[in-house]
């Protein structure tokens, strides 16, 4: 390619600077200026003429060149914007694929978030139906509340009136009361009887426990496991009638249940101020826990437990372990 | 711990149980007035569930079953009226108003707290101080008094751990000491030689019996009804819904509501469901592993001859895919005993305690 020529520098280089100051000292009011475009205009159209003028003159084959050379520039500038076109629409075609690919990725998140939107929704059918379950538990309590509070209010105003019937009951009661006098008088006699036959038996009782207290004392330190185990000793030594060591077993088999099932809930409560020590008090807690017989209240008994009954039973499997068995012991 | 008999003996007809749900009024005493019933008891003492079994003479089975849970609310005049007239159990102790039973469990996910529990992972829990007077009521109630003195009760217990440190001589005296106060006859069964009397009669009482538990698994390997190996592993369905809650951030007895409103492993439909089924999974395969250990170090384990089925039952086994799920993690364990069959038990939550039952009727 030719190098072109570079206008501005040309001027730059041809030209002086002078100031407006020098160019008023020299008596100019006025310049004319030329900008740069214009003077490239007036060089393009004096080269235009020139060649206008030669062109005439131009040979055969100086015109097969400049024709020659026009269709190479023309077939490198050709290639060079079907290169660029090409470039570009590769490019396209990229961003595409990209958009493409952006868009099953928005899909699936539309997908995930659908997925998701319907198990919401389940969950809040879900809690719909609990709260539908609820509101229906208040509004049975309510319900039920109002009945209570109604038979309440029945109960009492019967109350009141079998009170004031009991009343009147009274007042006549009394017109005959003098009449009981005599049975009051009996009744008293017999229970002053027994009251006395009662403190003799507690009189003997307390006779008899001093005693059983005396004899313990003479055993000096000996504890009740120790007891114990002297008389399993003396059961397994064989001393004895077989009766009495019969029933020292059942005796001891007594024992050790209620320890078994004493022991654990009396331990607890002995153990509460850190601990016990001795394994007596352990023992003794947990007999005197076992006779308390506490009793709990509790609706249990009357309210309904769910029963359901097998279609089929155990008979089979029953009737088959038993003739095992039987065989087994045969 | 058991060996109940020592039998041989020919095949009988399976005995399949279907339970007829429909409720039916119990009198105070567990029993319809006129009915009369065989002497002996068969009573599951389970972690999440008590379940007591009576025969008829018509050879009918009549469960009654009990949530062995409890809640303690505030007392007063109002609340006791309305409990008894609700038809929901409770008791007074210490001035607190305690609601026992299913009850309990429906208030603790209303008003989103946790059910107090008397058992855990399968014996009485020794962080509950009120839990004997509970329990003792409870089957006071399930049972009511014996139809003679002396009337014998077999009860269930758990079989010694094999990845725990205790051991449930404590918890076998409690109950053995209710029951007789109650005035029966106390004898104890392990709770998969229970599942064996129940369910295997089919194959001479031979096989593997696993009771799946809220508190633990407990494994039974009989031969001819004798026991030649049980033991227990310490997790079980509370040990899912623990997990799961803590997972999802709800209480544990919410936990057990969603496992309990039919989930099937094999299809979960959220995360909650997906939980469950994460925690089921790796529950089996924790069991399984201890078991398959537990086997190849025994010196008392049988050879049988033949291939032997595996029944599971139990509250915990009733989840819907559990026997593919303990299928699938089954092949993939090098098991030590060939087995034929992996099935659930036909009535999976009753199976302990009709085992019981068998074992007390068969010694009147």
């Amino acid at each position: 390619m030719k190098e072109e020529i570079n206008i501005g520098q040309m001027i730059k280089s041809s030209t002086a600077d002078v100031s407006v100051a020098d160019l008023s000292r020299k008596g100019f009011t006025k310049v004319k200026v030329l900008n740069q475009d214009a003077i490239r205009r007036l060089i393009v159209e004096a080269v235009e003429r020139t060649l206008l003028a030669r062109s005439e003159e131009i040979s055969k084959r100086e015109r097969e060149k400049v024709i020659g050379e026009s269709k190479a520039t023309f077939e490198h500038l050709l290639r060079e914007k079907v290169g660029e076109e090409r470039e570009k629409v590769q490019r396209t075609q990229g961003e595409v694929e990209a958009h493409r690919q952006e868009i099953a990725a928005l899909k699936a998140e539309i997908e995930r978030l659908r997925v998701k939107a319907a198990s919401t929704e389940t969950d809040r059918v879900r809690l719909a139906a609990e709260n539908e379950s609820f509101r229906r538990l208040a509004e049975t309590t309510r319900s039920e509340t109002e009945r209570v509070r109604a038979e309440a209010a029945q109960r009492e105003r019967e109350a009141e009136e079998e009170s004031a019937r009991l009343k009147e009951d009274l007042e006549r009661e009394r017109g005959r009361g003098d009449r009981g006098e005599g049975d009051a008088a009996r009744y008293r006699r017999e229970l002053d009887e027994m009251r006395a036959r009662g403190e003799g038996e507690l009189a003997r009782l307390k006779r008899e426990l001093d005693e059983e207290r005396a004899k313990a004392a003479q055993q000096g330190s000996q504890t009740m496991a120790e007891l114990l185990r002297g008389l399993v000793a003396e059961m397994q030594a064989g001393r004895g009638t077989e009766a009495q060591l019969a029933e020292l077993g059942k005796s001891l088999e007594k024992l050790h249940e209620r320890l078994a099932r004493g022991i654990p809930a009396a331990g607890a409560a002995v153990s509460g101020g850190g601990g016990v020590d001795d394994p007596m008090a352990h023992i003794m807690a947990a007999l005197l826990k076992v006779d308390e017989g506490v009793a709990l209240e509790s609706n249990i008994t009357k309210v309904t437990v769910k029963e359901s009954t097998a279609k089929k039973g155990v008979s089979g499997s029953l009737e088959k372990l038993k003739a095992m068995q039987k065989r087994g012991g045969s | 711990m058991d060996t109940y008999g020592k039998v041989t003996g020919p095949d009988a007809p399976r005995e399949g149980v279907q339970v007829d749900t429909a409720d039916r009024p119990a009198t105070a005493a567990g029993q319809g007035a006129t009915t009369k019933f065989e002497l002996g008891r068969g009573l599951d003492v389970g972690t999440a569930n008590l379940a007591s079994a009576i025969q008829d003479a018509e050879g009918n089975v009549t469960i009654k079953l009990q949530r062995n849970a409890f809640i303690d609310i505030e007392m007063d005049d109002y609340t006791r009226n309305m409990l008894t007239r609700l038809n929901v159990q409770y008791v007074v102790l210490d001035n607190r108003m305690i609601v026992v039973g299913d009850a309990a469990f429906e208030l603790a996910n209303i008003f989103n707290r946790e059910t107090r529990r008397p058992m855990k992972a399968g014996v009485v829990s020794p962080g509950e101080k009120d839990a004997l007077p509970i329990e003792r009521m409870l089957l006071e109630n399930l049972l009511g008094k014996p139809q003679k003195e002396g009337e014998v009760c077999y009860f269930s217990v758990p079989a010694e751990p094999i990845d725990s440190d205790f051991n449930v001589i404590y918890h076998q005296g409690v109950f053995e000491g209710i029951l007789k106060k109650l005035g029966y006859h106390a004898k104890f069964l392990v709770e998969g030689h229970a599942v064996v009397f129940s369910e295997l009669a089919e194959d001479d009482f031979t096989g593997i019996g696993i009771s799946c538990g809220g508190g633990m698994f407990n494994v039974c390997v009989a031969y001819k009804s004798i026991p030649a190996l049980s033991f227990s592993t310490s997790r079980g369905g509370d040990w899912i819904d623990r997990n799961v809650a803590n997972v999802l951030g709800i209480k544990a007895s919410r936990a057990t509501a969603i496992k309990e409103r039919g989930v099937n492993l094999l299809s979960p439909r959220n995360r909650e469901e997906e939980a469950i089924e994460i925690y089921y999974r790796n529950l089996i395969q924790y069991a399984l592993e201890n078991i398959k250990s537990r086997f190849e170090s025994a010196d008392g384990m049988p050879s049988f001859p033949t291939a032997v089925d595996i029944v599971c039952a139990g509250g915990t086994s009733m989840i819907g895919g559990f026997v593919e799920v303990f299928q699938d993690v089954f092949e993939d364990i090098k098991f030590p005993i060939q087995v034929k069959n992996i099935r659930r038990a036909e009535d999976p939550l009753y199976s302990v305690a009709k085992g019981c039952l068998v074992a007390a009727l068969s010694e009147t």
